[in-house]
This record gives C-alpha cells, structure tokens and sequence, in this order.
C-alpha cells in the first residue's frame, strides 16, 4: 500500500510524520518524489499552507488519477478555527473533482499537530514553576482535558493553533529548559516515546480523536 | 564565450570552499536555498574571468578549473592561485581526439606551445600576459566577455543615475558600438549611444520595455539642459524620458519605480549582447512585481546568442524557466553541490505539482532531514 501525503505546512509535519510514519507501520519506506511510489511507500508533500494546500491537493490527485498506482492520498491539515466537517468537504470536494474514485484519508488535525503534541502527559508538568507555565496551566489544564478541545487565547490574541503551539513551547521549556520546540524544529518529538504517549492517552481515553485518525490511518491494516 | 563546466576549491585549510563541478547550459536558473552560494558562484567565476583578463589576480589560495567554448574552439582552463600569485596554469585547445598544450606554467617553468618563456610577473595570468598571441587571444577575449549585473547595494543606483559621455567614445561609437565597452556606462548613457548609432537595436529595447509596461508610449533620450545637469562637464550627459500615456509630462528615467528601471537595465543589457557574452544576474527579483519578474524567461529563449547565469528564489521564475535551464545548489559545511536541473526533468514533470514546490520538497533542496 502506498500514500501520497499532502500536509499543511513546510517543516513541521513533514519532519514530524516522516519520523512517526514508519513507526506506526515499519513496512512503510519513504520515498522523495511522488512518482517513486512502488509498493508500500509513502511520500510526504508540504502544502505551504492555507490556501495553497488546495492547490497541492488537487495536483496530488491529478498525479493518482494518472497513476493509481501511487494509492490513497492522504491529507493531513489544520482545522485551526473551522468546523472540521467543512474543511473535510472542501477537501473532499477538490479530489471529487478530479476524480471521486481516489482512495482517501483526510485527517484534520484539531486544531494543529502541536494539539496533537499536548497529549503527552509527561511533557506537561503537572505543578509549573515558571510564570508562563502557570498561565497555561491556568488557561487550560491539557494533562485533564483533551488538547483538541483547547480553546483560543483570545486575551493574547492568538487563534487556536497559535494557542497550541505557544503552550507547547512553554511546556516544553518548563520540562527541560535547555530543549525547545519549533516550527522548523520540531525533533524532540520526533520518537517513539513521544508517539507512544500520545497513542496511549488516546486508547485511555476519548481525547486526541483528530489524532486517532491518523494513527488508524498509517497502521497496519488489520486482519 | 559559453561556460561549460566550472569547479574551484580554497587551497587554505583555514578558509575551506569548494564548488564541485557544474554543467552549464545556455540558460541557467540559479536556485537553492539562502546561504547556499548561489551570489558567491558568480562572484567567483567573474571575479576569475576578470582577474584573469585584466592581469591582476588575487592573492588568495584556490584552484579553478572550467571548460569553455570560445570562437568556435574549445579549451580546458585550470589554474592555482597562491598568495604570490600564479601557482600553476595550464590552458589547453580540447580537439575531438587530442589537445593541444597552449600555456603550462609553474613556479619553475613556462612554456608556451611547448617553448620556454622567461618568467613573468606571477601576478598576471599567463591568458593575460601572452593575451597578443595569436592562441591566446580568442581565450583572451572570451575571459572579458562575463558581464554581471548586480542589484545588491548600490548597483541599481549607479546604473539609473546621470554621467557624460566622453568625446572619444562617442567617436568610436560612429564606428560600431563596442557594447563591452559601455556596459558600465549609466543606462542614460547607453541608450543615448543606441539610439542614435544602432536603430534597430533601439526600436527592440524600446518594443520589449513596452511589452512588460504597455502604459509607456515613448522613449528618449536627450541631451540634459545645463539647469538640469546635477555637475559640471563640457562633455554631453544624456537624460533618459518616458512618454506614459494619460500624462502630460514625460517621466525621467530616476522617477521610474525601482522594478521598471530593472527591467529596463536588463532588456538593454541581454538585447545589446554581443554573440559570446556570459551575463550574470544576481538578486534581481527583490521587491518586484511579478508583471516585473516573468518577461525574463521569455526574453531569455529569444536570445540564444548569450549565456545567461540568473539567480533567483521567485516561484514565478522558477515556474516559468524549465526545469532542464535549472542548477540546483545545495551546500553542506563548505563544499557545493550543483545539480543540473536536467538531472530532475524527468521527475519532475512526471507529477503535475508545480515544479517551485517540486523543488522544495525535494531533498536536494532541503538537505536537513524531514
């Protein structure tokens, strides 16, 4: 089986999922160009974000409708403040037009991959020192309540993927101050410990479902 | 002159750099990430050609090696710099099935078509010193042929500003422009010479301006008044001024916006190119407009009398050359990498992704793991 993933942005996803791909499914070997998809490879294509992404999703379509072989096409984006059922059918709506035979997954990230990242209790402190980790804390108790459901910290005039992503860095700081985290950075999640964290939290309980999508969407099919 | 291959290296460990072999095509798209080495390619293949040609080398320790064709032969060029100079030089005529010795020189010997010639000062290139010979000067002539225009610093502003043309040069310039010769004149200046010595020439420049600015009806130049001459001189100083349609007043060439006095400055530059010339653009597409930015690919495939060396991080340049005119450059601690795009072609237009994001997600690009 192969996967021509299109995702939202430049670095982050790319770094992040060319790590936990394979991880999820060991079978599954990347390849650096589309048209090098043989037979259970996976190929990770940025979008450069909203609303380019369209662009890079229809032409991945153009690419299978051309070569079914290359397989699903799987799509990986920020919901950041829309319902995720819109986004899933602008998605949707773009492939259909190519063709509504290609194979799909669409995985819409709630509201961005560093949600994702705050599922894993350990990177959360659950008593903060610092003044920042107290405010999130404060705003939001991650480690209680699922990370996806977060809201925007619209006193700081973030939206809701900007919101993830500062409480991340913050949370990353207060664990280890010398480690960080970053959009063109992301590898101190980049291993299994950190992934198996997140599936743990979300077999444990009802939270990260955006995130359970992708992991059902990489396993091994089951038999 | 057409650049073949080119690589060089730094010989001094504490200063290491290397630019591995690349093949050049007639047109080249210079791309690659910031800090790649795309600026510093040009400068070191100009700043060879024209220390070579003009005799003065500099005193920093590397290696050069480049293939070229020049007056319908090809040679293979290599020379050692140290910090006295000439270390070793060898250019060679390349013929299907042999080459021919032209210069080989070290610190110890130089010959010339196998005969000894005293040593020279080892501050000047044996292409330079020998440069009346009759095998040298086609080779000669070639290293001063590499025409570079930068748009960094101060480069535009010398370009768009006024100077007086000197009597003798004008006076040559009845007799045919030497375009190598007034390269470095302001654009002014230039087109004055155009205008009144090579009409058709200028009737292109102007015809081309107006493709990319239809709003500009006419182009002139004229000699300025004294109380608009910003120094004195008894020489003429031409004024450059453009009719705009709606306008009542003609718009001097300083007034334009930065974008159309760079397109101006390049069409003037790749049309009045003599057959040989190796033009180079570097940081061009900084605060252009794309109307400003995709006349060059199309510009470029009607001359095929001039190498082009353009470095470029604009999607729409990118797009728009094809991917076959690409070098890719890619850098990992002091050594180059520069990948023909001819190399990635078939790839690339294997998938319909446009061929900007091809390339950024493509390894060579980022060399960092995903």
């Amino acid at each position: 089986m192969n996967f021509y993933i299109v995702v939202e942005g430049a670095r982050t996803e790319t770094t992040i999922f060319s790590d936990w791909v394979p991880r999820l499914n060991p079978e599954l070997i990347e390849v650096d160009h589309p048209s090098q998809l043989s037979a259970n490879n996976f190929v990770i294509f940025s979008g450069h974000g909203y609303p380019n992404y369209f662009n890079v999703i229809r032409n991945a379509a153009i690419d299978i409708a051309a070569n079914p072989l290359m397989g699903t096409l799987a799509v990986s984006v920020d919901a950041e403040d829309d319902l995720l059922a819109e986004k899933r059918a602008a998605i949707n709506e773009i492939i259909d037009e190519v063709d509504p035979a290609i194979a799909r997954k669409i995985i819409i990230q709630n509201a961005c991959i560093e949600s994702w990242l705050l599922g894993n209790r350990r990177q959360v402190r659950p008593f903060p020192t610092s003044a920042q980790a107290k405010y999130w804390r404060a705003f939001y108790d991650v480690r209680e309540y699922c990370p996806e459901l977060m809201p925007a910290d619209l006193e700081g005039g973030r939206n809701r993927a900007a919101t993830a992503l500062a409480y991340l860095r913050s949370a990353i700081r207060e664990r280890n101050p010398t480690s960080s985290y970053s959009k063109r950075r992301p590898h101190i999640v980049c291993n299994s410990a950190y992934l198996d964290q997140l599936i743990t939290r979300r077999n444990e309980t009802d939270h990260l479902e955006t995130f359970g999508d992708f992991v059902r969407c990489f396993s091994p099919p089951e038999d | 002159m057409i650049i073949l291959t080119f690589e060089a290296k730094g010989t001094n460990p504490q200063e290491p750099w290397v630019f591995q072999s690349a093949r050049f095509g007639r047109t080249n798209l210079i791309v690659g990430k910031s800090g790649t080495g795309k600026s510093r390619l040009l400068n070191t293949i100009f700043n060879l050609a024209s220390s070579v040609s003009q005799g003065n080398l500099k005193p920093s320790p590397a290696k050069f090696l480049l293939t070229f064709d020049q007056a319908k032969c090809r040679y293979r060029y290599e020379i050692e710099t140290g910090p006295h100079g000439v270390v070793a030089e060898r250019l060679e005529l390349v013929g299907d099935t042999d080459s021919e010795v032209i210069i080989d020189r070290t610190r110890d010997r130089f010959l010339y078509l196998g005969q000894k010639v005293p040593q020279l000062d080892f501050s000047k290139a044996g292409v330079s010193l020998l440069q009346e010979e009759e095998k040298i000067r086609p080779v000669h002539e070639g290293f001063g042929m590499i025409w570079r225009r930068r748009f960094d610093a101060d480069g535009l502003e010398k370009a768009r500003g006024l100077s007086n043309i000197p009597k003798d040069l004008e006076k040559a310039c009845q007799r045919g422009i030497a375009y190598t010769r007034i390269f470095d004149l302001t654009l002014s200046s230039r087109i004055y010479l155009i205008q009144k010595y090579d009409k058709p020439l200028y009737s292109r420049i102007k015809s081309a301006f107006q493709d990319v600015f239809p709003e500009f009806t006419e182009l002139q130049v004229r000699k300025l008044k004294p109380d608009e001459m910003p120094f004195q001189t008894e020489d003429m100083v031409p004024g450059l001024f453009l009719t705009e349609k709606g306008l009542a007043q003609q718009v001097a060439l300083p007034q334009l916006s930065s974008g159309m006095q760079k397109v101006l400055l390049i069409i003037t530059d790749i049309l009045s190119a003599p057959h040989g010339v190796v033009y180079m653009i570097d940081e061009y597409e900084n605060s252009l407009g794309v109307n400003a930015i995709d006349f060059l690919p199309e510009l470029l495939s009607d001359v095929n009398t001039v190498q082009t060396l353009v470095t470029t991080h604009h999607p729409h340049l990118i797009n728009a050359m094809p991917v076959r005119n690409w070098q890719i450059l890619s850098r990992e601690g002091p050594v180059v990498t520069i990948t023909p795009g001819a190399e990635r072609e078939d790839l690339y237009n294997s998938s319909a992704q446009e061929a900007f994001l091809q390339l950024l997600n493509d390894p060579i690009y980022d060399a960092s793991p995903h």
